[in-house]
């Protein structure tokens, strides 16, 4: 794979006017055109689908609606650099999620064979009894972007909205193992939420080794941008692992167990694996030699003030938006290109909410003359690692980060 | 203040044995209704057929999940994934498919949803 090279992404541009231009709205896409019941047409074959309203949430893009798997329509990214709770994406994978829970009875087990003294947890006891913390942090499906992969994946058949940021206030996991005296035997902990599976076999079950779970970041929270999880969000708590990808973040979590082995679950193993090699990717229609578990996100930018096949004035300043994420190194440079990736140059970037966070990323250019701009963008993070410029493919469908293309129309 | 993690940490909720601990355990406790959410009803049935395997996948797959499963797979879709999944629906997540159904659903998975479309 090739980047876009990184030293012209740190020289800043803007054009003129940008200031005083206001941030292209998008047309077509507006609320409107989002309404309950509409149809919506995914940007690849086969991608007809409706937009519906379910609890707590805005008409959303139905993947699927038993069990409820929910997209967030993209031009929601523009509203703003957190996701609004009633747009926030939605992923379950056993159609027996839970439709009425009381936060005063909800219990944590905490047991497992290498936990010296297991223990229950209530809710209020969560809230009590620990030092809070909060941290903004983006979700990612493993499976975001899948529809877009060519070729063809199967699976679900998502465009880019199964990701979202959000404001998360927790315990840290790691103040709860504390309690229950994790012994040196321990290998992984196990996590299990109120979901089940209608027939009793795969029961959605996840692990992380110990070293991962003790990181500190690693939340069982109770509140989502100042405000209650929904229930489709995995009320009343859920896992919070920042910088790894959404399959970690078990819902309605119900069960922690430190364990001495490695679990091997169906959604471990053979589910959510990628080919064991540096770039997780395989040449497209092969099987890879070898495979581990899914991990922690790669680097992505989008921009969301234009969509594909806006329509722009020739020689008025365009001021455009977007966002960009890693798995938690930061954001250090955006780069953006107006001429398909032929030249690059550095967006400013917006306010840093933390280094889990969307961060929200500007610049300006005046289209000067009639015809179509293909406008690219690339991040970097503070290690250095940036977007491959042309996409890289696996047979699940996971981790897609290529440098994404818009083109609009200068008329 | 946010750390270099992105961590902010919050006060306490309560110093145990206060007035102000008791009520703010009393408040935390007296949000006592539980959250109910009503789903609405699919938004997709299987497409009928006459291939007798339409009525084993409306016994044996939707009753577990909904038929946008299958009508949202991408063109290519071939027959080696639908025989890979209805024989995972049974071994794994326990669909009681009879052995000798398997290949019938997947004719009519196949021929109805991937790539052996008319």
């Amino acid at each position: 794979m090739t980047l876009p090279p990184q030293s012209s992404a740190r020289r800043r541009f803007v054009a003129a006017g940008l200031g005083a231009a206001a941030v292209t709205g998008l047309g077509a896409m507006g609320r409107s055109a989002l309404a309950q019941g509409a149809d919506f047409e995914q940007p690849f074959a086969n991608g007809g689908r409706k937009l519906v309203a379910f609890p707590e949430k805005r008409p959303m893009i139905v993947l699927t609606s038993r069990p409820p798997q929910l997209e967030t329509p993209f031009s929601v990214f523009n509203e703003g650099i957190l996701t609004p709770n009633d747009a926030f994406f939605v992923r379950y994978h056993n159609a027996g999620i839970p439709t009425s829970v009381d936060a005063d009875t909800h219990v944590i087990n905490v047991a497992g064979n290498a936990a010296g003294k297991p223990f229950k947890l209530s809710v209020a006891e969560l809230k009590t009894q620990f030092r809070p913390v909060e941290i903004v942090a983006v979700n990612q499906c493993s499976g975001n972007s899948r529809g877009l992969f060519n070729p063809r994946v199967t699976g679900g058949q998502l465009a880019n909205g199964a990701m979202g940021n959000a404001r998360w206030v927790g315990v840290p996991l790691k103040d709860i193992l504390a309690r229950a005296e994790v012994r040196n035997s321990a290998r992984q902990v196990t996590f299990d939420g109120l979901d089940t599976a209608i027939r009793g076999g795969g029961d959605f079950v996840k692990a992380l080794d110990l070293a991962q779970a003790m990181e500190p970041t690693v939340l069982v929270a109770y509140q989502m941008n100042g405000a209650d999880l929904p229930m489709l969000n995995g009320y009343p708590v859920r896992l919070i692992v920042p910088g790894y990808y959404g399959t970690y973040w078990v819902k309605h979590l119900s069960q922690i167990e430190v364990i001495d082995n490695v679990f091997d679950g169906f959604w471990m193993r053979p589910a959510y694996r990628i080919p064991d090699n540096d770039c997780a990717c395989v040449v497209p229609g092969t099987t890879p030699a070898a495979t581990r578990p899914i991990g922690r996100l790669t680097v992505r930018s989008f921009i969301t003030s234009l969509a594909d096949g806006q329509r722009v004035r020739a020689g008025q300043s365009v001021a455009v938006r977007g966002i960009a994420f890693d798995s938690g190194q930061g954001i250090r440079d955006v780069g953006v290109s107006i001429d398909g990736g032929q030249n690059w140059r550095g967006a400013f970037l917006g306010e840093d909410l933390g280094r889990f966070s969307f961060r929200e990323f500007t610049f300006g250019f005046v289209p000067e003359r009639a015809g179509v701009v293909d406008i690219r963008t690339c991040a970097w993070n503070r290690a250095g690692v940036g977007q491959p410029t042309t996409a890289v493919w696996q047979p699940a469908g996971y981790m897609r980060n290529v440098v994404e293309s818009i083109n609009v129309t200068v008329v | 203040m946010m750390n270099a993690r992105g961590l902010k940490r919050l006060p306490r909720h309560l110093a145990l044995g206060s007035v102000a601990a008791t009520l703010a355990l009393a408040s935390i406790v007296a949000l006592a209704t539980p959250k109910i959410i009503i789903l609405p009803p699919d938004g997709a049935q299987l497409r009928p057929s006459t291939l007798p395997g339409y009525a084993k996948a409306q016994t044996n797959c939707v009753g577990c999940h909904s038929a946008e499963y299958m009508l949202f797979q991408p063109p290519n879709a071939g027959r080696p994934y639908w025989d890979t999944m209805t024989k995972r629906m049974k071994a794994v997540f326990l669909a009681p498919i009879d052995d000798a159904d398997i290949a019938v659903i997947v004719d009519y998975l196949a021929a109805t949803y991937g790539n052996q479309k008319p």
